[in-house]
């Protein structure tokens, strides 16, 4: 049913590097914004130096990588045909 | 940092038990599971007629798993972080139950140990039991009770608290017999009676008993 219906569908979402272009900015822009509120309540709630360092490194480096990613796939995918 | 006075020592911080996180771990398996998922419903689905790829569709691909991925990688930090900071803490004056709900919403609650006036354990069921966990409430002089649910080791923390309080109200009764306090006031007794050696006695002399 939903398969037919798909199928029988008219219509195209362009998957442009446009496209990727605002996802990407509007997952970056929503990480920053989410680290920063991370950070802040583990500077101020949390238990020692110590830990607000390990966490930032652990936490920044994962999402380091997780946007690294997405910018390499990006830039692929502008220049693929 | 947490609240804590600067002479304030912390004696020990509790967190719930790992069982609560399971949860929320199954939770995670499945959202990071879920391209691969997606990835086999692509080939039922007819995602060429709902999509226009202008390049790679390997590309396209990668790129919208570490999107998920990401956001994956945000919602595991929001669970850890709800979990980490939500504690029981036991200093040498106050408890502290800090209650962390979400990123903007926290309830931080202290009570002196001194006023302390039952600490109650409260384990349920066959897993409780076996895994060492419980809700534990907290009277207080006050009206208000405390009570932190799924906490680790509720009996060593009662028992903790029992000790703290114990030793609160020793040294609050130590102050009244203590010999530099006595010393400083024999002056005022000295013509009355004569000052003995120990300071309870000279209490108790003091006063003619």
């Amino acid at each position: 049913m939903i398969m037919s219906l798909l199928s029988t569908a008219n219509f195209q979402i362009p998957v442009t590097p446009m496209f990727l272009m605002v996802i990407f900015c509007i997952l970056a822009a929503a990480s920053i914004i989410h680290a920063v509120v991370l950070r802040y309540h583990w500077r101020n709630y949390g238990n020692g130096a110590l830990e607000l360092v390990m966490i930032n490194l652990i936490y920044l480096v994962g999402l380091g990588i997780l946007l690294g990613g997405m910018a390499i796939f990006l830039f692929a995918y502008s220049i693929s045909k | 940092m947490i609240e804590v006075e600067a002479d304030e020592k912390i004696i020990r911080v509790v967190r719930r038990h790992w069982i609560v996180l399971v949860g929320d771990i199954l939770v995670l398996i499945c959202a990071i599971a879920m391209p691969v998922i997606l990835l086999v419903a692509l080939h039922i689905l007819p995602v060429e007629k709902i999509f226009a790829f202008s390049g790679s569709t390997f590309d396209a691909g990668s790129f919208f798993l570490f999107a998920w991925l990401t956001v994956v990688w945000m919602f595991g930090w929001n669970i850890w972080t709800k979990y980490y900071l939500n504690v029981l803490m036991v200093t040498d004056k106050r408890v502290f139950d800090i209650d962390q709900e979400g990123l903007f919403k926290r309830k931080s609650a202290s009570f002196r140990i001194d006023r302390i006036q039952n600490v109650t354990v409260d384990q349920k069921g066959i897993l409780q039991t076996l895994l060492d966990f419980g809700g534990i409430r907290i009277e207080t002089a006050s009206e208000e009770n405390f009570v932190t649910l799924y906490i680790a080791h509720p009996y060593e923390i009662k028992k903790l608290i029992n000790e703290m309080q114990d030793g609160t109200l020793d040294k609050s009764q130590e102050v009244h017999l203590h010999p530099d306090t006595l010393e400083r006031i024999a002056p005022l007794g000295d013509q009355t009676t004569t000052a003995p050696s120990s300071g309870g006695n000279n209490l108790m002399n003091r006063d003619g008993l």
